[in-house]
């Protein structure tokens, strides 16, 4: 059995890092998760450019910086009974030539749900990360992925108050297209903003955004695993087939740090 | 269109009140206003008799008396709560729905050869609307006789409990538009959301109170 070895400085790493993130391309999801007392519908989708590589011993690769562009849109329905008292129009009397007074009864109307968004939002994180690479089949090919080891806290606050901005300018528009609303808009949009709090927001983002990187993976090498050489000899040899049997990689550092991808290799 | 103004589809927001002039036996029934095949078990003929005046009891013998139908839907049917009516001429019905999550309704009935509906009011006939948004409502009649009016709904939001309070006082006021043949007084009315409009019609050949805007042109 023979080796092969091939090693890869920090800009090199970086380069591949690139190509791992144009194969990802767009990652899109959807779902639904609570938002304070609603439950929202939502759709989000990231992708990953840039950062800066670090390798550090044993296996982690660190990319700094990492831009995570994100899309969310988010919507939900609101059944304003859980927020109003009930509404009846009041008795109403007039008097009328031909009856004298007549009086219609008083008629109690239900609250409709109203739908609020969906509401987008757009935004670019900066997230430090380590992650792993690993080797491993796929099929009949060998593949090197760079998969993330820990999640990075997400700082979504600056975020969530754009969202509650936009929900908030939808709700109000929402709450006026509700007959008979005038004496209970106020009390409405207070009563809905009450319940629609910074926290709340940056918990559903959080919980839409973050499998989308607890799962992250760069996949930075693929090839089969068996592979036809020239031999270095004369022209009149023939191509010879080899299996890698083996692929595994690690950091090492010696006077720089490398990425170390060590292959083993058996003639097919 | 829950509350789109149109007096042939009654809903949670209308009542329809006739007077009864004759005496004799009423029948009356109440369908869905979109009409389509309704067949007999899904029919609902309410029965009584109208009495004459002077069999009504001695504080009623000269005024006449309000009776309100609160209907309810149930199981695909228009059902009448309250079993039986005691109505002497003169008298009027107040239908309404009670279940405000029902299709709206229509109503017909007959004394003998006097009939009248909802969907064609002729005459001792009231229709009311509670205006729900602000806005400016052009009515038609949508049996084309050409008759019409507007009515100017003013928005009020109430920004603290008082205004609230007052606004809900508001609505308490009913406002007339009354419909003589082809005569309309007021033909126009400004209110505020939330107010009631009676239109009370009288010797008409056979009106609808209907928002222009559901209504062909050509009919108006």
């Amino acid at each position: 059995m023979s080796n092969l070895l091939v090693a890869l400085d920090e800009s090199a790493a970086g380069d591949l890092l690139t190509i791992g993130q144009s194969t990802l391309g767009t990652l899109s999801t959807s779902g639904n998760d609570s938002l304070g007392p609603f439950d929202a519908n939502w759709a989000a989708s990231t992708a990953f450019s840039g950062g800066t590589i670090a390798l550090l011993e044993p296996d982690i690769i660190r990319i700094e910086d990492l831009a995570v562009d994100f899309s969310a849109s988010i919507g939900f329905a609101i059944d304003l009974n859980d927020f109003l008292p009930e509404f009846c129009l009041p008795r109403v009397c007039v008097r009328i030539p031909f009856l004298g007074r007549v009086c219609t009864p008083r008629i109690c109307i239900d609250w409709p749900v109203i739908p609020i968004g969906p509401v987008s939002h757009t935004g670019s994180l900066d997230v430090t990360a380590d992650f792993k690479v690993k080797a491993e089949m796929d099929g009949a090919d060998w593949k090197i992925i760079v998969v993330i080891d820990e999640v990075p806290e997400l700082s979504l606050d600056l975020f969530s108050t754009a969202i509650l901005v936009a929900l908030t300018a939808a709700i109000s528009a929402a709450l006026l297209l509700v007959p008979f609303i005038g004496p209970f808009l106020a009390l409405a949009g207070a009563a809905i903003a009450a319940t629609l709090g910074i926290a709340a927001i940056t918990g559903l983002l959080g919980s839409i955004l973050t499998p989308l990187i607890s799962g992250l993976e760069f996949e930075v090498y693929r090839r089969p695993q068996i592979q036809t050489v020239i031999p270095d000899a004369g022209p009149a040899d023939p191509v010879v087939n080899i299996r890698v049997a083996s692929l595994t990689s690690s950091v090492e550092s010696s006077d720089e740090d490398e990425l170390i991808v060590k292959a083993e290799i058996v003639p097919v | 269109m829950q509350y789109a103004i149109d007096s042939r589809t009654l809903g949670p927001v209308n009542c329809y009140i006739q007077q009864v002039t004759t005496t004799g036996k009423l029948e009356l029934e109440v369908g869905p206003a979109a009409g389509g095949f309704v067949t007999a078990d899904q029919r609902r003929v309410i029965k009584a008799k109208i009495k004459s005046r002077s069999s009504a009891a001695n504080s009623d013998k000269k005024r006449s008396s309000q009776h309100v139908v609160p209907l309810n839907y149930v199981d695909g049917n228009f059902v009448f709560r309250k079993q039986e009516l005691d109505i002497h001429e003169g008298d009027s019905l107040v239908f309404h729905l009670e279940t405000p999550k029902s299709p709206a309704f229509a109503v017909q009935g007959r004394i003998g050869k006097l009939r009248f509906s909802s969907a064609n009011m002729v005459d001792k006939a009231v229709f009311t609307h509670a205006f729900g948004f602000p806005g400016t409502y052009e009515w038609v009649d949508a049996n084309g006789s050409g008759i019409g009016g507007v009515v100017t709904v003013l928005e009020h939001t109430a920004k603290t409990q008082s205004d609230a309070t007052e606004l809900m006082k508001t609505m308490e006021n009913g406002v007339l538009v009354h419909i003589v043949g082809d005569k309309v007084d007021p033909a126009e009315i400004t209110i505020t959301v939330g107010q009631t409009v009676f239109f009370a019609v009288e010797k008409s050949s056979g009106i609808t109170i209907t928002d222009a805007s559901l209504v062909e042109k050509s009919v108006r």
